[in-house]
């Protein structure tokens, strides 16, 4: 409410008065009484400061003479002030009407095309549907039917199941969802066997299809047949199988790697100096207009920031202000002891199992070894790991049976 | 009177303030004060400020006090307010 009878002050205009007086309280009071409107009242001592409307200025002097206080215009405002300072700047309103202008211009275009939950369908295919219907980036937002761009993507694009084309300040929202591909057996009914990928010893094996041909413990090297295509009946079986299978099964092994490096004693570090030099350079469109580009430092390290002018959270404008920000830096030389030499040692070790093992092997134990020579820290670990060595190869017929070692199949039937 | 406004207010629970010149001053947080029904200022500097009603005194006693807004139902007063008394009889 107070805001409301604000800005019907301002419209209606207002004036500032300095007034200096023993009988303030009695004037103001008087001028209550007088229905001469008065606020904003600040005493301090014997001088107020006092806003009225213009209307009552007159009435507010012969009261304030009255009452022997001494009255003082201060400030004059409101809303025919500014459209005086209109009349009399003529490129000030000008410019702002033209900026008006073009802020309406640019939020009645759609700046921004977001599509997502395509997996399968291409984005410039998408898009290039959404042109038939008139939808583009720079188009007329109030001009698009989202629900005739919907219609055309979904009836263009089979395998959608669901789409959604929204309009949100000026950006496109298309969200849509694909059906689930038709699950393709990808299993080869091609015989397989399982070989060891690497030389270990077998610390376990399940085998789901096929015949076994290592026990838990045994020692294998790299290409030896852990589980074999060809099946050995045992007569009990009541469904009928062919004797050559595709073989599977799971097989773990143990095995140890050496992982060696050094650390120098002395390393290089950034330091950063604090000077900075900043290049603005504004995008409109595709268009680039570089406003300085400043000279990099020696030793310079450079980042961009992209500042995008929006109005409102969904109401992206195709501006953009570049930050190019030029730091300088200067390279200090740091000695580490053999302490720290260690620590770091022990953290890139555990940055090597991260990166080289993948998720489903265990590491069983690490064994580092320091040698301190004279510039450098030498590492050497022994990484014990227990993983899976599964390695599918097309199966060969070898011409007999291995597990009995005769040269005659078996036949099952 | 006031009896007779009293049991008006009763029966028909009109508020009472409406129907008498009964002060009604209403208080927001420590920094804005609105006051019905006075009868003017006896008083107003940065520091305090004596509001009249028909058979009361009001002190308002803070830092910065302003009157936002005066006319011959309300005061509007700002600034930041510690303590307020209300004191009967003056005349």
């Amino acid at each position: 409410m107070i805001y409301i009878s604000k800005l019907w002050k301002f419209i209606q205009g207002y004036v500032i008065i300095y007034v200096k007086g023993y009988n303030i309280e009695k004037l103001i009071n008087k001028t209550v009484q007088s229905d001469i409107a008065v606020h904003n009242i600040k005493k301090t001592g014997n001088t107020a400061l006092v806003t009225i409307s213009p209307k009552d200025f007159k009435n507010f002097v012969k009261l304030c003479r009255k009452y022997k206080c001494k009255s003082k215009i201060v400030n004059k405002n409101g809303s025919y002030r500014t459209l005086l300072f209109f009349r009399l700047n003529f490129m000030y309103l000008a410019g702002l009407l033209l900026s008006f202008f073009i802020v309406y211009f640019l939020t009645q275009r759609v700046w921004i095309i977001d599509i997502s939950g395509n997996s399968r369908i291409d984005k410039l295919s998408i898009l290039t549907s959404c042109n038939e219907n008139g939808l583009y980036v720079g188009c007329n937002k109030n001009s698009i039917d989202c629900k005739a761009v919907a219609e055309n993507i979904k009836l263009k694009y089979k395998n959608i199941s669901w789409i959604n084309v929204s309009l949100k300040g000026t950006s496109i929202h298309i969200k849509l969802s694909e059906d689930k591909p038709e699950t393709v057996n990808t299993l080869s009914d091609s015989p397989v066997n399982i070989v060891s990928s690497v030389d270990c010893r077998i610390s376990s094996i399940v085998t789901d299809k096929g015949t076994p041909l290592v026990k838990k413990n045994d020692i294998v090297k790299e290409g030896d047949v852990l589980i074999s295509a060809q099946l050995v009946p045992s007569g009990l079986e009541e469904n009928p199988v062919t004797d050559i299978v595709s073989a599977r099964g799971s097989v773990r092994g143990i095995l140890t790697r050496n992982y060696s490096f050094t650390i120098p004693y002395t390393s290089t570090e950034k330091k950063y100096t604090g000077s900075k030099k900043t290049g603005y350079t504004i995008k409109f469109f595709n268009r680039s207009f570089t406003l300085n580009d400043p000279e990099p430092y020696k030793y310079n390290e450079s980042s961009s920031e992209t500042i995008q002018l929006k109005l409102g959270e969904n109401c992206p404008l195709p501006f953009f202000i570049i930050k190019n920000i030029n730091s300088e830096y200067i390279l200090n030389t740091v000695k580490t002891d053999i302490s720290t030499a260690k620590k770091a040692a022990d953290k890139q070790i555990i940055d090597h199992i991260i990166q080289n093992y993948s998720t489903d092997s265990d590491i069983l134990s690490v064994n580092t070894k320091y040698n301190e020579g004279k510039t450098s820290l030498q590492v050497s670990a022994e990484i014990t790991s227990e993983e899976n060595i599964c390695k599918e190869i097309p199966y060969e017929d070898l011409g007999g049976n291995e597990l009995n070692g005769t040269t005659e199949n078996s036949n099952i039937s | 009177m006031k009896k007779i406004a009293d049991k008006i207010s009763e029966k028909s629970q009109f508020p009472i303030e409406v129907i008498s010149s009964v002060p009604k001053i209403e208080i927001t947080g420590n920094n804005t004060l609105y006051i019905e029904n006075h009868k003017g200022i006896k008083s107003l500097t940065s520091e305090q400020v004596i509001i009249k009603f028909e058979k009361a005194l009001f002190i308002a006693e803070g830092e910065k006090i302003s009157i936002l807004e005066i006319n011959k139902e309300y005061v509007y007063l700002t600034g930041f307010f510690h303590s307020f008394i209300f004191d009967k009889i003056l005349r």
